[in-house]
């Protein structure tokens, strides 16, 4: 996505659901998904976010590929047949050969750009 | 109109710029002033801060404080310069400090820019804002 005053637009009334075990990384992302117009929530482990799915609706999911107890590739399993799920990769073995094949409709290898992070949540919410 | 004018709103728009300054004052000021321009800002206290919020997102310029270089600021963009493109080492880098020597210092280590104080709050957001047109 290009630099400009579009970008705090990019994502008026998506509502994102971000899935990452480091609070840290999760208010880091939810800053940027919200400085993009996105509305944001949170989920700290896989079986959390599978609780919010089933409780509000969300139009997009960017989680952590591996996380404690379910990892990202269960919750895909899970969910990623309703509502599109984006990889947030880390180092070796999960590359996007991997995370697409198993049904993520997105790719992201750390560290992230965050503009191409809102990009790629921008055109999955438009394809839903 | 003031001398920013209607431009300095969002001239930083889509722009993430990292500030790591020690001195929470002057960090909430420079931070401050990238928001007023429109950019998203994450402030950090220390280098480690900062270089741990690049393992996951990717700047597009830090703003280090340069007052002391010896207190951090060196040694940070030795660190970040030393990182693989894809990992963020080529980031826009500007340092905010007094003028004078300290200015060549910072651009023979790997600074692009340097900003002097007092902080004119327009001339930082162009700084920042020169730097990443391409």
């Amino acid at each position: 996505m290009a630099r400009g005053p579009d970008v705090p637009k990019a994502l008026l009334g998506v509502h994102v659901l971000v899935v990452d075990d480091d609070p840290a990384a999760r208010g880091l992302l939810e800053a940027v998904l919200t400085y993009c117009g996105a509305f944001v929530s949170a989920a700290a482990t896989a079986r959390e976010a599978l609780d919010q799915h089933r409780r509000q609706p969300i139009d997009v999911v960017v989680a952590a590929v591996i996380l404690p107890g379910e990892d990202g590739y269960w919750l895909v399993r899970e969910i990623g047949a309703r509502v599109p799920v984006v990889a947030l990769a880390t180092g070796r073995g999960h590359g996007p050969d991997r995370t697409l094949t198993a049904g993520f409709q997105g790719h992201l290898r750390k560290p992230v750009d965050p503009w191409e992070l809102c990009g790629i949540v921008a055109g999955l919410a438009r394809k839903a | 109109m003031g001398r920013g004018g209607i431009y300095s709103m969002d001239s930083l728009s889509g722009v993430y710029a990292l500030v790591v300054d020690s001195e929470k004052e002057r960090r909430a000021l420079v931070s401050g002033i990238l928001r007023y321009c429109g950019a998203l800002v994450t402030p950090v206290e220390t280098p480690a801060a900062a270089l741990a919020i690049m393992r996951l997102l990717k700047p597009d310029v830090v703003v280090v404080d340069f007052t002391r270089p010896e207190d951090g600021g060196l040694d940070f963009i030795r660190s970040v310069r030393a990182l693989k493109p894809e990992e963020g080492g080529v980031v826009a880098a500007v340092a905010v400090g007094e003028g004078g020597a300290n200015a060549e210092l910072a651009r023979s280590r790997g600074f692009d820019a340097y900003a002097t104080k007092p902080l004119d709050p327009w001339e930082l957001c162009r700084i920042v804002a020169s730097l990443l047109t391409t």
